[in-house]
């Protein structure tokens, strides 16, 4: 009883060393993070502009409700910059699918016995030398060519002699080196005149164009067609699975609906972006009827019952995998039709940033590269190295193959990381291309690659509209938060199971 | 560790005030004035000029300091309403100053300007408009530039083709064009060589008697089979004569050379170009590549000959806390001898024109490459540039990005010339809708001039002559006097 006001003043003591050891962090996340954030909730739902509302010009401040949300959502700019934004997101897949394999490979040890590492090493320096020599000797293009070989060579022999640290590093290095000068280099490559992209790209299709003018004639309506009868293939594969899965019992009633209007994406759009509306206009015929048949095979077995939204996550990534394919067979396949005809003039590599069509996808292939060696690849090597050796073993004495065992055995344990990085990567790919828009586009051409993040600031700091950016700041909370949430309650699952 | 924690916080502490009692605008024992300007060596010069001339009229001396910025005013914008905006602002449009002066960051230097001897009666009459709202004067101007097109004279001799004309209808431009560029490339190589960089599609509509708004700048009116006309014309310039290089070109021109003003000098220097277009602020950087035989001509205009004008300004921030010493940085700017100096130099028109007239100005006796074009620059100050018109129901920075918007969605063929004269123009009166909503205080004078617009309609349809301050628009104020519109 007598030590207890001395343990209370203890304990008041300790808390005030803590709060004292937390101050720092604490006020500055409340002066940076905790008050901005309400401050900008507030600012949604108010008139607040630069011209109106500063520190020398001080009108009252007006209550506007919903106004501001009401005006974005019937700005046409802003459905634009969200499928910009969404558009972009298109590679986070690859990027995933990259990180892992780029950590696959670099949890190999690639290094050779100790007594060689000297051998390579003078070869290696050797070929370099001489690569430069060449180089510096006035072979142009060709010495270019060489010397590039040579720091590959270069590369590949420090990974033998060093092991995959080296590789790791290198794989690392876009993730830390600064974001400006990455988009400033890519900006060089990808210049239409003279960019390495261009001239890698030139010869390769100065060959294709030769190939195609000698193809028999009609060859490009068979290309149209063979990629339609591919694509009604490939939903064919899509609805067969979702029945024998429906009737089995696996996925229930939603990620089917849903899975369904996701595989319907391309059919609507066939007709519509098609390059022979005659032929195309009856895709959507043919769909209905492969549809159909599908229904009928369904109903006529009798269905094990299970939950609504069972194998919610399966169904959606098959659904937009397919999907995805889909539209890339469409775009191949008017790509095809129209080929003959491009090639007559002989075929010109594309303009990357400075066109329309071609700037988004070209942002996609940086962000990729930047992407694959980043945190997601460190990610998926802690991973790798945490998957028991047992199961492995196990698997490999019941004569698993090499696929089977990472299919069965490394894949789903390493869910928990997947599960984290596809989380990031979509908070990441909503409130991201800011930087990319600003170094290198300006959000052109016309706007092709303005993302929501880069509208919020020429609202917020080129137009003084700081109530509407704020709005468009909350609009992109609420849909990272809604996107969060589903793969928090499907996605988890897979983690859990 | 709470031990190492404390020593930690005291020592950081400690650092901290003693960082902040040793700046040297504490302890310093003259004022220090923060300049925002773009980092350039003439800035940088006439920085040095400031200090002599402080000296030799006995003045108290002033560090004056430059504050790096870019011509984008975000970071003027958002220093400025945070309270710590530089003392002087340089500002490159009257569309900035007009902004800025509604965020209320600027100081009225009507009264400072009187004192100076640099009111608006004593600069040149075109650039009133750039540096007053509502009559009150808010900058000083300190050059003059209008938007013209330089002629590489040796580009056009080596290919055996006569130097263009001074003035150009878009027939005329497309000829020659189409000459140049035939000549320029062989055939069957890769198309290279351009008549000109580019043309200024505000400058070819207003040609055509059409801006972005209407008289009394309630609307825009850019929906219009002119526009349409002017924007064809560019497209066919550029894609199908390839008179003019495209943006992918232009691009490409980034991976061969470059100088402070892009590669495009360079390119120009090369011959790859034969025009550029800029105003004559362009000079000091051509002389950095070396000696290039000048002309200089007009951009290509139909009915009505123009050229877009602005003037570089220094304006006060109201926030200041060394007004006194940034005052005496204007006085500078007002004086004799940063007239001369911009003169002496040649990277911009001196606002006061008498300095123009200078003989040393215009045929600089060190670049005799240069003869006879700064002449061009100042006439057509005198007599052909207009500003920008901006509406003070958008934000110019707002109107501005939705006409070049709809014009890059055209030329990348998105749209067609008639759609995207309909999209800018829908948008922009979309704008003006909402600044009104936003802002009901404007809505008085809107109405009062849409009442003004009507009449003035009425009046053009039945084909009477208008009173002359019955127009807002400084290009339509031009252009009826041009026609002879304007009542007597």
């Amino acid at each position: 009883m007598s030590n207890l006001p001395l343990q209370r003043r203890r304990q008041r003591r300790n808390f005030i060393h803590g709060i004292g050891f937390l101050a720092p962090n604490l006020l500055g996340f409340l002066a940076f993070t905790l008050i901005p954030l309400l401050l900008s909730l507030f600012m949604a739902f108010s008139n607040w502009d630069l011209r109106l509302h500063n520190i020398f010009v001080r009108e009252p401040l007006r209550f506007v409700g919903l106004d501001q949300f009401r005006t974005l959502l019937e700005q046409k700019d802003f459905w634009k910059f969200l499928g910009n934004t969404l558009f972009l997101m298109m590679g986070i897949p690859l990027t995933i699918i990259g990180s892992l394999m780029a950590a696959i490979l670099l949890s190999q040890d690639f290094r050779v016995a100790s007594g060689r590492r000297l051998i390579y090493l003078i070869a290696g320096v050797l070929l370099i030398g001489s690569t430069v020599i060449l180089a510096l000797a006035g072979a142009g293009a060709t010495g270019m060519v060489l010397l590039m070989s040579g720091v590959v060579c270069l590369v590949l022999i420090g990974g033998m002699a060093a092991g995959s640290t080296v590789y790791r590093t290198l794989f690392y290095v876009p993730h830390f080196t600064a974001g400006v000068a990455v988009f400033l280099l890519w900006k060089k490559l990808y210049s239409p005149q003279g960019g390495p992209v261009n001239n890698f790209l030139a010869p390769i299709l100065d060959g294709l164009a030769d190939f195609v003018r000698v193809l028999p004639a009609h060859s490009d309506m068979a290309m149209l067609i063979a990629s339609r009868v591919l694509m009604l293939g490939l939903l064919l594969l899509g609805l067969n699975v979702a029945r024998k899965q429906w009737t089995q019992g696996d996925w229930g009633t939603i990620p089917i609906v849903l899975g369904l209007i996701l595989l319907g994406l391309p059919v609507w759009y066939t007709p519509r972006w098609g390059a022979v509306p005659a032929i195309d206009q009856f895709f959507p015929l043919a769909a209905g009827v492969v549809l159909l048949v599908q229904i009928v095979l369904a109903l006529r077995v009798t269905r094990m019952p299970c939950p609504l939204d069972e194998g919610m996550g399966n169904a959606l990534v098959l659904s937009a995998l397919l999907m995805t394919l889909q539209f890339a067979l469409l775009g191949l396949g008017n790509v095809g039709f129209h080929l003959p005809q491009m090639a007559a003039d002989g075929l010109e590599p594309p303009k990357w940033l400075n066109e329309y069509h071609w700037a988004k996808p070209a942002i996609m292939i940086m962000s990729i590269w930047a992407s694959i060696g980043s945190n997601n690849m460190l990610l998926y090597l802690a991973g790798l190295s945490n998957v028991p050796v047992e199961l492995q073993e196990a698997a490999d004495i019941d004569g698993a193959t090499r696929f089977q065992r990472f299919w069965h055995v490394t894949w789903p344990q390493l869910a928990p990381v997947t599960f984290f990085i596809v989380i990031m990567s979509v908070m990441g790919g909503l409130q991201g291309g800011f930087e990319m828009a600003r170094a290198m586009t300006a959000g052109g051409p016309a706007g092709a690659t303005t993302t929501l993040s880069y509208f919020v600031y020429t609202e917020a700091f080129e137009n003084g509209r700081m109530g509407y950016a704020s709005a468009i700041a909350w609009v992109l909370f609420a849909m990272v938060f809604l996107i969060t949430l589903f793969n928090w309650k499907f996605g988890s699952r897979y983690v859990n199971d | 560790m709470k031990y190492i924690f404390l020593v930690s916080f005291v020592v950081l502490s400690i650092a901290g005030i003693a960082l902040t009692l040793t700046r040297s605008d504490v302890v310093g024992d003259k004022p220090i004035v923060y300049w925002q300007t773009q980092p350039s060596p003439e800035a940088r010069n006439r920085a040095q000029l400031f200090r002599q001339w402080l000296a030799e009229n006995g003045r108290p001396d002033i560090d004056l300091r430059i504050d790096p910025t870019s011509p984008n005013l975000s970071k003027t914008i958002i220093q400025g309403v945070s309270g710590v905006g530089g003392d002087l602002i340089q500002i490159n449009i009257g569309a900035d100053l007009t902004y800025l002066q509604e965020i209320g960051i600027l100081e009225d230097l009507t009264d400072a300007a009187l004192e100076h001897g640099f009111d608006t009666s004593t600069f040149a009459s075109r650039a009133v408009s750039e540096t007053t709202v509502n009559g009150r004067q808010y900058a000083y101007p300190f050059q003059l530039y209008v938007l013209l097109l330089y002629v590489n004279k040796t580009t056009f001799e080596e290919l055996g083709l006569p130097l263009p004309p001074k003035q150009m209808n878009f027939e005329t431009f497309e000829r020659l064009g189409r000459e140049f560029v035939e000549r320029a490339n062989p055939p069957g190589q890769p198309h290279r060589r351009f008549f000109a960089e580019s043309v200024n599609y505000n400058t070819m509509r207003r040609s055509l008697g059409l801006d972005v708004f209407n008289e009394t700048l309630t609307a825009c009116v850019l929906d219009d089979a002119r526009y349409e006309r002017v924007l064809e014309l560019i497209h066919r310039w550029t894609y199908d004569l390839r008179i003019l290089p495209s943006a992918a070109d232009i691009s490409s021109f980034a991976a061969t050379g470059g100088t402070p003003f892009g590669p495009r000098l360079y390119q120009f220097k090369e011959g790859n170009i034969g025009i550029i277009g800029g105003g004559n602020y362009l000079m000091g950087a051509m002389r950095q590549l070396g000696t290039i035989e000048l002309a200089v001509i007009h951009q290509p205009a139909e009915e009505f000959p123009n050229a877009l004008f602005g003037a570089g300004m220094l304006a006060m921030y109201r926030g200041s806390k060394n007004k006194a010493a940034a005052y005496e940085f204007l006085r500078f700017v007002a004086s004799s001898t940063w007239n001369q100096s911009v003169a002496k130099v040649g990277d911009g028109i001196p606002a006061n024109l008498q300095y123009a007239y200078d003989p040393d100005f215009l045929d600089p006796p060190n670049y005799p490459n240069e003869a006879g074009c700064n002449i061009v620059f100042v006439e057509a100050v005198e007599l052909i540039g207009v500003p920008y018109s901006y509406s003070p129901f958008v934000p110019f920075s707002i109107s501005n990005k939705i006409d070049n918007d709809a014009y890059q969605q055209f030329m990348a063929g998105r749209m067609s010339a008639k759609d995207a004269a309909r999209r800018a123009t829908e948008l922009i009166n979309r704008e003006i809708e909402r600044t009104l909503r936003d802002r009901p205080a404007l809505r008085e004078e809107y109405e009062r001039r849409l009442e003004r617009q009507k009449e003035i309609d009425r009046l053009r349809s039945e084909g009477k002559p208008v009173p002359l301050e019955w127009i807002d628009n400084p290009f339509h104020r031009h252009y009826y006097q041009f026609k002879g519109w304007v009542a007597p």
